[in-house]
């Protein structure tokens, strides 16, 4: 079983750029096959062994439908380990940036009347940064230049980051 | 693709025509059971008792009462009657402030809500197996036959814990459990919203099921598709609910009244008035109560002030649920409401509000949840193999463990489907570390403190290595009953030591430890000869290196000190022959500790000669530790 890629579950190409409905449709199909729930109440079924398989199944699912894993497995398929703690920023304008959104979100006004459409807004810039970095990392992979791939995964980080930062914020004003 | 056959359909090997499954709502106030007839779900009761069950034991004298034949006793002998148990399933006596609220003794000096009774000491596990017991034998009479399974609904937001007991209760009163299903994506079952010639046609419908029962909340948001029922996030609060309208109001009657409470009756008493004038204030805009000989009146209003903060706060559960589902209001179809509390004007008007969509509420809100566990108890027992729906359900609390500081490291986040198994690989911090700690605990926070403690146990017998060398695989595995196993191995020396554990909340994790140590030696038993090569090896070193440090230096030590050494020499040196890996990995520690400070003394000696301008000697650092 292992010999599968996660691509490989769903049929689709070894790719950076995929389809999340085909990806989605692909997975609904396989989990109407291999749910536990499908064999249940038969006897002659290892339910341990279904169980096992299905994990396989959610976890391919899982790293493929999100581009930071999706990014961090095509290296890995190529052989290269990322390693978020080696992956340094150099870029200083870059990392200012970083820094100057971070701290506008920490200066956000709890009380202030527009507070959602605030939060819409850094939303907005995260998923610019992540899309901006999606197609570096899609660039760099198509012409194996691994550095730069890694290096635009190490950005995809922090543009997820930074969406985990602001619901931070979010659920620090809100009382979540 | 042929990845495994599982039931194609028409191949699958015939079940045995209608066996007999039941959907049970093991609620916080009231408990049913439901079966599929030929009609559909239905709900099992009778004329003389109706079929929901107030989730109320009496232990008697010789007898114990279950349901509507325990209520005469909430009054008459309260101390003995216990209500609401599912609020102490899961939990110790650290997760509740004040237990002087509840009219029972509690077993004193212990860390468990056991309850003294008159039929001796009662967990909320064995008073829920008994209302269990209760529920499936009236199933039996009413279907005329024994039951094969049942499916049992836990709230989406229960943890680890609260699920290991719900399921220890179902086993300790014989039921072979089927699934433990979470509440919420049994309502939606119930319905059938997936369906598409209903309604929303072959599109994808979001809806949002908002579950406040007497004891727990929760929200789960949900996509479904073609018979997929997918959950994509779940929210809640397992200690939120009805009780705790029911005790503001009571608050606010103590306070009116100017009283004060002593007796368990006082407080069962007091309870019981408060809930009648919430029951009423869903109809009525006012409710008389007659209290401690005064009249009071509490309008709707008034209530609706007193319990705002509380709806505030699901409504702010359901703000977060909805943004990890990554979706925005407006995109809700429907919000499906479930439990009793939902009965509540201005739970549905905060609900209706915050999601801007139409609420579903149909379906009796107190027999929903049993329904949709009945259809799905059909299906698990294989009287439908050629069924089309399937749920995917999730992780509501993330689950991780603690790491250095004190720390938690999530290894499983919440929301993720199930069924789930990630690996994490820690390392030993220490040179010959033999033993390694671990902590399995499930929350959001960041600090293991403040999230709930599943299981602790040593793992012990890893083959000694230098500090980093060592790669212990830990594994959760979360099953489709949403239940955690944790299991390790280390992986560089090629010994395969794996246990699941099954955390069990206070109750055996001593037992766990003990089977976790077993396996791990026993697996090490064919690595353990080379090992112990190695150690004595690594000891003949650190005797000779010890020794002609004497030699050299020895008047750094004083004579006590100079013999205490030698003795432990002569030890390590008797031990190394004895072929005792363990003997032998605890003296070579012992004389390393012991050789520390001398070595100490010489890099001290050595630097000051090199200060004095005096010529190095080369520093022989075999004894270092």
């Amino acid at each position: 079983m292992s010999s599968r890629t996660h691509f490989e579950w769903f049929s689709i190409p070894h790719s950076f750029d995929i389809d999340l409905q085909v990806l989605r449709s692909a997975y609904l199909e396989l989990q109407k096959q291999l749910h536990p729930d499908r064999s249940a109440g038969q006897e002659a079924i290892d339910q341990n062994q279904v169980v096992r398989l299905n994990s396989q199944l959610n976890d391919a699912y899982d790293r493929l439908k999100d581009p930071v894993k999706r990014a961090i497995y095509l290296l890995e398929l190529a052989g290269i380990n990322y390693d978020a703690d080696r992956q340094t920023q150099d870029d200083p304008s870059y990392l200012m940036q970083q820094l100057e959104i971070r701290e506008e979100l920490a200066d956000l006004d709890p009380d202030a009347a527009n507070i959602d459409t605030e939060f819409a807004r850094f939303r907005a810039i995260a998923q610019d940064h992540l899309e901006e970095q999606c197609e570096a990392f899609k660039s760099a992979y198509e012409v194996q230049d691994w550095q730069a791939a890694a290096s635009a995964i190490g950005r995809m980080m922090f543009a997820d980051k930074l969406n985990r930062d602001i619901n931070e914020r979010e659920e620090q004003i809100f009382d979540f | 693709m042929s990845l495994l056959q599982i039931s194609e359909p028409g191949q699958s090997p015939q079940p045995h025509q209608g066996k007999l499954a039941v959907g049970i709502d093991l609620g916080t106030s009231n408990s049913l059971v439901c079966a599929v007839r030929r009609a559909g779900p239905v709900t099992i009761g009778d004329d003389e008792l109706g079929d929901l069950v107030p989730s109320i034991v009496h232990y008697g004298e010789n007898s114990t009462q279950v349901g509507k034949q325990a209520v005469p006793y909430l009054l008459s002998d309260t101390e003995n009657t216990l209500v609401s148990v599912k609020r102490f399933i899961g939990k110790s006596r650290d997760d509740f402030s004040d237990l002087s609220e509840f009219p029972y003794r509690f077993e004193d000096n212990a860390d468990s809500l056991r309850v003294q009774t008159r039929q001796g000491l009662v967990s909320p596990v064995e008073a829920s197996a008994k209302i269990l017991n209760y529920l499936v034998e009236r199933a039996e009479q009413q279907l005329r036959g024994s039951i094969d399974g049942a499916v049992i609904t836990v709230p989406a937001y229960f943890d680890d814990a609260q699920r290991q007991e719900t399921k220890a209760a179902a086993t300790l009163a014989g039921i072979k459990v089927l699934r433990l299903l979470n509440e919420p994506t049994a309502a939606a079952v119930a319905y059938g919203l997936d369906n598409p010639e209903e309604e929303g046609g072959d599109e994808d419908r979001l809806i949002a099921v908002y579950d406040l029962g007497g004891g727990t909340f929760d929200i789960s948001i949900l996509r479904l598709h073609r018979g997929v029922f997918e959950v994509l996030a779940t929210g809640g609060d397992s200690a939120l609910g009805g009780d705790d309208f029911d005790a503001l109001l009571a608050n606010w009657i103590l306070q009116q009244s100017q009283s004060t409470l002593s007796s368990p009756e006082q407080i069962r008493g007091l309870q019981l008035k408060a809930r009648q004038a919430k029951e009423d204030l869903a109809l009525l805009s006012e409710s008389p109560i007659e209290y401690n000989g005064q009249k009071l009146t509490l309008s709707r209003e008034q209530m609706n002030q007193l319990i705002d903060p509380l709806v505030e706060k699901t409504i702010r559960v359901c703000r977060r649920a909805l943004r990890d589902a990554e979706l925005e209001t407006g995109q809700i179809d429907a919000v499906v409401m479930v439990g009793g509390s939902t009965r509540v004007a201005l739970v549905q008007q905060k609900v209706a509000e915050f999601f801007d969509a139409p609420l579903k509420a149909d379906i009796d809100p107190d027999r929903v949840v049993a329904l949709g566990a009945a259809i799905q108890a059909d299906i698990l027992v294989g009287n439908h193999s050629d069924q089309n729906m399937l749920l995917l359900d999730v992780v509501p609390l993330s689950l991780g463990l603690e790491t250095v500081g004190g720390l938690t490291e999530k290894i499983i986040h919440r929301n993720t489907t199930i069924p789930v198994a990630r690996a994490q690989e820690f390392t030993t911090y220490k040179d010959g570390q033999t033993a390694m700690q671990i902590h399995v605990v499930q929350g959001e926070r960041e600090l293991v403190q403040d999230c709930r403690s599943l299981a602790k146990f040593e793992l012990t017998g890893i083959p000694p290595m230098v500090a980093g060398a060592a790669r212990i695989k830990v594994q959760f595995q979360v099953d489709t009953d949403g239940l955690l196993s944790v299991s390790a191995e280390e992986t560089t020396t090629g010994v395969r030591a794996e246990v699941a554990v099954k955390p069990s909340y206070g109750l055996q994790q001593e037992e766990i430890a003990t089977m976790l140590k077993d396996s791990f030696e026993h697996a090490t038993e064919d690595v353990a000869a080379r090992s112990l090569r190695e150690h004595q090896v690594e000891a003949e070193g650190l005797a000779l290196a010890i020794e002609s440090a004497l030699q050299a230096d020895g008047e750094l030590l004083d004579a006590e000190e100079q013999e205490v050494m030698q003795l432990a020499l002569e030890q390590l040196r008797k031990i190394v022959d004895s072929g005792n890996l363990r003997e032998l990995q605890c003296e070579i520690q012992h004389v390393s500790k012991l050789s520390e400070s001398f070595a100490a003394r010489r890099m001290d000696q050595s630097v000051r000669e090199a200060l004095s301008g005096h010529k190095v000697d080369e520093f022989d650092s075999t004894t270092d530790t």
